[in-house]
């Protein structure tokens, strides 16, 4: 009928959310929140609707992405590699929703809607080159993840955590909004394409011509966009929030601020580093400074991963630790993106793809174990293994996998983010994340003890079979997504997308 | 090279200057006489009482936000509706694309979602000033029983009783029939 049109079967996916969400928001309003459940299920069923689209979407796209919506929207192979893992954590996070034990069973439609919400923002936030949209998608995110987090208006933490989270975002939002109103006074255009490279006739100034007449403002404006994405993905120092949400917000919502929330901050942070400094054409002077921040994304990784393995050594509660692992996980995905070649990128990618594995677990096993005991602290998991076999046992899997070890993905993703490191000439970034992995076995492992080595302490025991089935399915995944027949496409999954990006390939230390 | 950000220190500069200057032209020629009228806060109007620093009620919120909805209407249908007559009269950048019908159809889908927000505040009750939707019934607040000292007289009276009673029954009888 008319291009405009046609073009919308792009975002169909997004379409698919967004009706998804009305309609759970209506049913919930006319069933004036009776027996949640039934939305949770309408839920499963969008979602399922939605990664369908997206796996239709990725067998039609080539190796090059292509734009709709007047140049807003980029569906390309890297974007729809996020969507695709959005909505599998989602689908998880809305089973662990209707699965806790600690939740109600009426009233909490609005948990699915604010859930969906939140994916459509993280799905516009991954697939867009404009730094408005980006910015759109990030809040879109960022106010369903402040509702979810105040979720139970019951409970002070709960409130707390909401009230922490929205202080701390708001901050960041703000200098990200300014680095980006410093981007657009410099070039004149908010496209990250049109920023790396300015064709003629285009009316944008591109940033290298900006950096060689005044490098300054130029790093000011790169440097605060990073600490919005930095406070997204909780590199320190902007981490401050993350501990006290983790620890308030009600469980399957850390949940999906550790998974899906912070995979797609370090998607949009992999494409804007990707566009400005590492794609075809892009200005030698700017690929040199691009060089300068990789450098600066090194120190950061270092001390993110140091410091948050360091505080998790300390602490009690189970819920707490989860939180330091995932700051300190987050400075291993930020040696992907420190290295600037398409194999750093790609190793991130297939990184936070195992990230999502072994993280979905461990939360699940802690919705489990809050379900049994109605704590989150370590010393209380004495005797799990033995109470709970099925479950402990998966959770090992997870801990060995976050901590790195084979036979799971943990291990290959960890060791492919070290070669990258190591080809970009970061070796010294390597071996501290080395030795951040034997101090995180450390802590990892303290839980395994205290599940199987300790006498059990007397306690009812309840069974949780749909809880337990779902972990058992995750830990399955994450053993056999690190051996040869799961990892190798999962691998080339993850090659595509910097090659979706035009990043250019690089021979290893030319650079 | 840094120059190019003059024009922003001259801007800065004369706005100081300006403020400056003439606040402190004023406070050479103005005349100066003071009372105790001329030193209050307002001259017209209540006097403050108490501190603006207080627990305002959520629900002025609640009316905020719900204005907000209609503001952001309001704003993003002037330039839909700017666009609509340009298609529909053949003008402008978009002319000819044949998508009039599509603008229409978006527009009024974009109203019924923010209609779907307010249907959503109504029917969770917080368009009502005095809230109702999960509002606990009205329980009469449970009285302390008041605590009145008993007279010298009283006092008395009750150990004369309690020397009759332990004369009768010993001290224990009271417990062993409780």
């Amino acid at each position: 009928m008319n291009a405009y049109i046609e073009q919308m079967g792009l975002i169909a996916p997004e379409l698919v959310l967004t009706a998804l969400s009305l309609f759970v928001l209506t049913w919930d309003l006319l069933k004036k929140g009776r027996n949640s459940d039934h939305i949770g299920y309408a839920t499963l069923v969008g979602l399922a609707v939605t990664g369908w689209l997206l796996l239709q979407q990725w067998g039609m796209l080539g190796d090059k992405g292509t734009q709709t919506a007047f140049g807003m929207v980029t569906i390309d192979r890297f974007g729809t590699f996020f969507k695709l893992f959005t909505v599998g954590s989602m689908a998880v996070v809305t089973l662990f929703v209707m699965l806790d034990k600690n939740e109600r069973k009426h009233g909490i439609g609005e948990y699915y809607f604010l859930l969906i919400g939140a994916s459509i923002g993280a799905f516009f936030m991954v697939s867009t080159n404009n730094l408005l949209l980006l910015m759109l998608g990030l809040e879109l995110l960022s106010l369903a993840s402040y509702s979810l987090a105040g979720f139970h208006k019951g409970s002070k933490r709960s409130a707390e955590a909401a009230l922490k989270y929205i202080v701390f975002g708001g901050l960041s939002a703000g200098v990200m909004l300014y680095g980006i109103s410093l981007l657009y006074g410099l070039t004149g255009t908010l496209d990250l394409g049109l920023m790396g490279h300015a064709p003629e006739g285009s009316g944008a100034v591109s940033l290298a011509t900006q950096f060689d007449a005044s490098p300054i403002p130029v790093a000011i404006a790169v440097v605060l966009v990073l600490a919005g994405f930095a406070y997204k993905v909780s590199v320190v120092p902007f981490h401050f929030w993350t501990p006290d949400v983790y620890e308030g917000a009600p469980t399957p919502v850390t949940t999906f601020l550790a998974v899906g929330s912070k995979a797609a901050g370090f998607a949009a942070l992999l494409r804007f580093v990707g566009a400005l400094f590492l794609t075809d054409g892009v200005d030698a002077s700017i690929v040199a400074y691009g060089d300068r921040i990789g450098f600066l994304l090194a120190i950061l990784a270092a001390i993110t991963m140091t410091l948050g393995n360091l505080s998790a050594l300390r602490q009690g509660s189970l819920k707490r630790m989860l939180a330091y692992s995932s700051i300190a996980h987050a400075g291993y995905v930020l040696m992907g993106a420190a290295s600037m070649t398409s194999e750093g990128f790609a190793a991130a990618m297939f990184y936070l793809a195992a990230y999502y594995c072994m993280n979905l677990g461990a939360f699940g096993f802690l919705i489990y174990f809050e379900g049994v005991t109605g704590k989150d602290d370590i010393d209380s998991l004495k005797g799990m293994g033995w109470r709970h076999p099925v479950v402990a046992w998966s959770m090992v899997v997870f801990l060995v996998a976050l901590t790195g070890l084979p036979p799971t993905v943990g291990f290959y993703g960890k060791l492919i983010l070290f070669y990258a490191a190591i080809d970009a000439g970061l070796a010294w970034l390597v071996i501290i994340a080395a030795i951040n992995s034997v101090i995180s076995l450390f802590y990892y492992f303290r839980v395994a003890k205290s599940m199987f080595l300790t006498e059990p302490v007397p306690q009812v025991p309840m069974r949780q079979h749909g809880l337990a089935g779902i972990l058992c399915v995750l830990a399955v995944v994450t053993v056999l997504a690190g051996l040869g027949a799961f990892k190798d496409p999962l691998r080339g999954w993850a090659d595509e997308g910097p090659a979706s990006l035009e990043i250019y390939a690089t021979d290893a230390g030319s650079r | 090279m840094y120059f190019d950000y003059l024009n922003v220190l001259v801007f800065a500069g004369v706005g100081l200057v300006f403020t400056f200057a003439n606040l402190i032209l004023a406070s050479i020629i103005r005349p100066k006489r003071k009372s105790d009228v001329g030193l209050e806060t307002y001259e017209c109007g209540e006097e403050t009482i108490g501190d603006a620093w207080i627990k305002f009620d959520i629900r002025y919120y609640t009316v905020a936000l719900v204005y907000v909805i209609f503001a952001v209407e309001i704003a993003f249908l002037f330039p839909w509706a700017l666009v609509l007559k340009e298609v529909i009269a053949g003008t402008g950048a978009a002319a000819g694309s044949g998508i009039g019908a599509f603008i229409i159809v978006e527009g009024f889908l974009f109203i019924a979602i923010l209609l779907l927000g307010l249907a959503y505040v109504w029917a969770k009750g917080d368009l009502d000033w005095v809230l109702h939707w999960d509002a606990p019934e009205y329980q009469p607040p449970t009285k302390h029983p008041r605590v009145t000292l008993p007279s010298i007289a009283e006092l008395e009276a009750e150990d004369e009783a309690d020397a009759e009673a332990d004369g009768e029954d010993g001290p224990d009888g009271d417990e062993e029939a409780a």
